[in-house]
């Protein structure tokens, strides 16, 4: 019996489908159904590649099948009064932002993709277009409830703002790539959903003026929720999204107006904040390269081509490719820059996590090969 | 302890960096947690990572447990030592290495004084955000241990989120430098699961954390309240109108009497059942606008009196009496316990009212100081160590009272940590298979079970029969 059987005898044919390479992809719909999967794989040796709705995922990664949380969806708690939420995994992102949205809240990152999942925003650990404000994707999870490769249901963390109980597993499972174990629920922070929010933007024909332009307005004393710097047509737009109350925003861009001359408000805030979040998630293979800022134009300048976003508060790079060779060279002159060593995480989502050199590399293969001895979920960390 | 060990670790740290003897170890029988006390067979006092990773290499070697030990001012016997141990403290590991004000980071060893961090880097006009109540003693590398806290952390986020990177010696002596600085860690992020391991993955020796450019106005408000819940009522309104000042504190009747009467007198009335202490900060129109949103509230939740400190001098004054209130507790009673709950913030009123109540029915004092903006409460209740009655009923009421709150929702602690204290009471919270997962975590760290043992994860002996804390004065 070959593995679609088996998982189709298992969970039925809701919870089975083919892929185009004809590798299963089993969605259960509880988490009794995941761990009967995982049991399963276990006990015939199938290799199990962890995915949401595989919208960041590397086809050619080798596994004998694709376990999904796309089934296992719905919010299990959500407190407005306390700005937290718990839901499954496989509950789509765009969901959850309505859902909090009506709740008054503003979830964070700010990420577009329709079809992604909370798993799969956690699993990639995925940068937003609200980052500078509201923080990584880490600072965002502040629990979670996951699958174990020997069958174990483990959970960290809890539904609290604050909150140093035990370890917190769930930092070390954010960004791990499906490599350490299966998400089934999270717990997350929320944000005040702003009363107002207003988008600015600049063309400049060059890069190291634009840059320029963006250091200076980011170190002016405001909340900005997004200022990046985008290729665009004829050269890079700066682009600069504020949040919040009128008078503050009134404040604020008089304050931007008085720094940089030729800022213009774009008419439809939405539209525009859409936009943004979509050069947030390119199609083609693609780096976010994390760096000093110190570091920023240099490495721009090596990178110049391939670069299609900066944010220049947090020091963070977009690069993109057609294909993982092409990006090669670019994510080898990152590393080659003076002064600490940038990291650059590349998607869509491959068989490793860490490069062999990166720090630590030798300890995160200690804690895969200990939460998951067999490979079940990866064949090893770097 | 073996005394050619002792010569081997001499000859690592020099005379300055060993201490030996009953009397010269009495300073580190206990941490903040003195209910609990051991004497460490010898503290070590390193120099730098290079020391520590030499003195674990020969602690590895002869199978001697470690506990890593900052200041001392934990308040949960996370650096409480274990017999028949060492103490590897930072106490001479002080060194600012780094500020670069251009990247906004600097890196210290890990025995930096938490305020003295903000020093280093205050010509840049830049400071370290967290601030626990204890910074003017407390350590980054037990803030990193802990995942420490404090009032402005309701803004700012906890420890972990201001850390770049660390210099970590394993229990074999390897030094694992993560040092980065990265704000986006390749690979798996063992900073961040490093953050709040309390000791029992390795020693950090170095840190990177991140700095933050120090606000250009900052409004600090004191409302008073005629009792504690409608000041309760008043965080709760002001979460959930989504309003962002960056901390707020409440103390309670018996916290303000014992701080007037203090050192770190702050001017707040005596007779008044509630202080609650806001601050919010940005740029102008940002803190006018917050503050007159948190204004109203306040004025419809009841407050008597609402005034902003004048000037920066006062705002001082005002927070050193909050910073202090643990000290001024000394005027109460000759012991505090100092429990460390959190509660969703919905539930803030309600579980308040309730620790009361517990205290109550046991006959203790009980003082309430506490970060109300993260439902982080901490219930102080007085006692006299002496009094083995008066114990018995103190760890009774704690026991109950995390209990309570973990039954609504919330947790052990905030920011204190687990260490010995609430390490029995991770039951209420976690399966038998969420604390084997971290234990195998922390054997992937710490295979041979030495650093810091008996901390944070319940212990079991065979037939997972559960123990009892190792000491319970008056039991």
């Amino acid at each position: 019996m070959d593995a679609r059987s088996k998982f189709l005898e298992a969970l039925g044919a809701d919870a089975v489908r083919a892929t185009d390479d004809g590798r299963p992809v089993v969605a259960p719909a509880t988490e009794e159904q995941a761990i009967e999967v995982v049991r399963l794989a276990s006990e015939h040796g199938l290799r199990a590649r962890l995915c949401g709705n595989r919208t960041l995922l590397d086809p050619s990664t080798p596994s004998d099948f694709f376990l999904s949380s796309a089934r296992l969806t719905g919010v299990t708690d959500y407190e407005p009064g306390d700005g937290t939420f718990t839901a499954h995994c496989g509950t789509p992102w765009s969901e959850l932002r309505e859902v909090t949205r009506g709740g008054g809240h503003h979830l964070s990152p700010d990420v577009g993709t329709e079809r992604a999942t909370l798993g799969g925003v956690l699993g990639a650990a995925r940068i937003g277009r609200d980052r500078q404000r509201y923080g990584p994707t880490r600072d965002q999870v502040l629990g979670m409830r996951v699958l174990l490769a020997d069958g174990t249901v483990a959970k960290s963390g809890g539904q609290l703002v604050k909150n140093v109980t035990g370890y917190d597993l769930h930092k070390l499972y954010t960004g791990s790539r499906g490599s350490l174990c299966f998400f089934l629920q999270a717990s997350l922070r929320l944000w005040p959903l702003p009363a107002e929010r207003r988008v600015l933007e600049r063309a400049f024909p060059e890069f190291e003026p634009a840059l320029e332009a963006a250091v200076a307005l980011g170190r002016l004393p405001l909340r900005l929720e997004t200022l990046a710097l985008r290729r665009a047509e004829g050269g890079w737009a700066l682009t600069l999204a504020l949040a919040g109350g009128e008078s503050v925003l009134r404040h604020e861009e008089a304050i931007l107006r008085d720094t940089l001359d030729g800022l213009e408000a774009v008419p439809d805030a939405d539209v525009a904040l859409a936009g943004l979040r979509a050069c947030h998630e390119p199609a083609r293979t693609h780096a976010w390269i994390a760096c000093l800022p110190s570091q920023v134009s240099g490495l721009a300048a090596r990178l110049r081509e391939q670069v299609t976003l900066v944010h220049p508060t947090i020091s963070t790079l977009l690069v993109e490719a057609d294909s993982r060779a092409e990006l090669e060279p670019s994510l080898n002159a990152s590393l080659a820059i003076d002064g600490p060593r940038p990291t650059a995480r590349v998607f869509p989502c491959g068989p490793t996590v860490a490069r062999p050199d990166a720090p630590g590399a030798a300890w995160m293969e200690r804690l895969r090969a200990d939460l998951d001895p067999a490979s079940l979920f990866a064949e090893s960390a770097s | 302890m073996d005394s050619a060990l002792i010569a081997a670790l001499r000859e690592v740290v020099g005379k300055a960096g060993i201490v030996e003897g009953v009397s010269a170890t009495i300073p580190y029988e206990s941490d903040g947690l003195a209910m609990i006390q051991r004497r460490p067979d010898l503290v070590l006092l390193p120099r730098d990572t290079a020391e520590v990773s030499a003195c674990m290499r020969l602690l590895s070697k002869a199978g001697i447990p470690v506990v890593a030990r900052g200041a001392g001012t934990g308040l949960a016997g996370g650096a409480t030592p274990v017999e028949g141990g060492v103490v590897v403290g930072t106490a001479r590991m002080r060194d600012v290495l780094e500020v670069r004000a251009e990247d906004r980071y600097a890196r210290v060893q890990a025995g930096v004084v938490n305020v003295d961090l903000t020093r280093a880097c205050a010509k840049h006009g830049l400071y370290y955000a967290p601030d626990p109540s204890s910074q003017a003693a407390c350590t980054i590398g037990g803030n990193v241990a802990n995942n420490s806290g404090g009032p402005h952390c309701f803004r700012h986020g906890s420890t972990n989120r201001h850390v770049l990177g660390l210099v970590i010696v394993a229990a074999d002596g390897e030094i694992i430098d993560l040092s980065g600085p990265s704000t986006d860690p390749e690979g798996y992020d063992l900073v961040s699961l490093f953050c709040g391991s309390e000791g029992t993955f390795g020693i950090t020796t170095e840190v990177t954390v991140q700095l933050t450019p120090v606000p250009e106005v900052i409004e600090t408000g004191l409302a008073l309240f005629s009792g504690l819940s409608p000041a309760c009522d008043s965080v709760s309104d002001i979460i959930a109108r989504g309003l962002e000042p960056s901390a707020i504190e409440i103390l309670d009747r018996l916290t303000i009497e014992a701080v007037e009467q203090s050192i770190f007198a702050a001017g707040y009335p005596v007779d008044v059942e509630a202080v609650l202490l806001v601050e919010a900060e940005g740029n102008e129109v940002e803190v006018s606008s917050t503050m007159a949103a948190i204004r109203e509230i306040l004025e419809s939740r009841g407050a008597t009196s609402i005034r902003t400190a004048r000037d920066a001098a006062e705002r001082r004054q005002l927070w050193a009496g909050r910073k202090g209130a643990f000290g001024a507790m000394g005027r109460i009673a000759p012991d505090l316990y100092v429990a460390d709950a959190v509660v969703p913030r919905t539930k803030l009123r309600e579980l308040v009212e309730r620790c009361i109540e517990i205290c109550r029915e046991r006959d203790l004092r009980l003082a309430n100081v506490f970060h109300a903006g993260d439902g982080n409460l901490h219930p102080n209740i007085c006692y006299d160590r002496r009094d083995a009655d008066e114990v018995k009923r103190v760890l009774e009421a704690g026991e109950l009272i995390l209990r309570t709150c973990v039954e609504a929702g919330g947790s052990l602690t905030g920011e204190h940590g687990v260490g010995l204290e609430k390490r029995d009471a991770m039951d209420f919270l976690f399966s038998e298979c969420d604390l084997a997962t971290m234990t195998r975590v922390r054997r992937v760290w710490d295979p041979d079970a030495r650093l810091n043992p008996g901390k944070l994860i319940p212990v079991r002996a065979c037939l997972e029969t559960r123990t009892r804390p190792l000491s319970e004065p008056g039991a």
